[in-house]
């Protein structure tokens, strides 16, 4: 969480420039959380480990764990996360 | 379960993925959003199988990795595991949305289980030291 934790420096910067900087600075937390949470799995997941994923939204855990499976299990998570992400948002 | 109607979706980026057994959560959320919370959230069933019956069905042993994420419903799911039939090496679970009181249970009932707990700002990983890694 090294950029969460630089949020309090948003208040040093004028208001334009803080509402310019927003959405890229959104972009880069969710690509901080997504590095965290692969490397919390890479950590704990081995290839053929059983895994539940109760509460599984989109997927997107699915995914990070199944990227430790066989190429067969990550490729079904990744179609089966951007079918979920299209039923959601599109 | 629960969750915002479609029609209420827009309300807030997030909206399309809130889903919970409990409407709490959703009211939780989106009290903000609009004035009558209780109009945009709808209840709706789905079909469901306990961990016993899933490993049962599929003739399945011991998990590696049990991975909870349910907006509040995490205590009420880790309650719910028969921890003399299903044995996880790893529990992960989001303790952001439990009360100080299930969160105690919930950490006293892996103790009690031989799991030893590391907790992050959103997640507790309840692991046995004997599990091998």
């Amino acid at each position: 969480m090294k950029l969460m934790k630089l949020v309090f420096l948003r208040h040093i910067l004028p208001r334009s420039i803080r509402q310019d900087l927003r959405s890229r600075w959104d972009l880069m937390l969710r690509r901080e959380a997504v590095a965290i949470e692969l490397s919390f799995y890479r950590s704990i997941v081995r290839e053929n480990n059983l895994v539940f994923d109760v509460g599984a939204n989109i997927g997107f855990k699915n995914r990070c764990i199944f990227l430790f499976g066989s190429p067969c299990d990550r490729d079904r998570a990744k179609s089966s996360m951007h079918r979920n992400y299209s039923a959601q948002w599109c | 379960m629960y969750r915002v109607k479609t029609e209420y979706r827009h309300l807030a980026e997030f909206a399309p993925q809130l889903t919970s057994l409990d409407p709490n959560n959703i009211r939780k959320w989106m009290k903000d959003k609009v004035a009558d919370v209780e109009a945009i959230i709808e209840g709706f069933e789905v079909p469901s199988f306990s961990p016993v019956e899933v490993l049962k069905r599929y003739n399945l042993e011991d998990l590696d990795l049990l991975q909870i994420d349910t907006d509040g419903f995490d205590a009420e799911i880790i309650r719910m595991i028969p921890f003399n039939e299903v044995r996880s090496a790893i529990i992960s679970f989001e303790m952001l949305n439990l009360s100080l009181r299930d969160k105690n249970s919930t950490y006293n009932l892996l103790m009690n289980h031989g799991y030893r707990l590391s907790e992050s700002q959103v997640d507790c990983v309840a692991y046995k030291i004997n599990s091998g890694e």
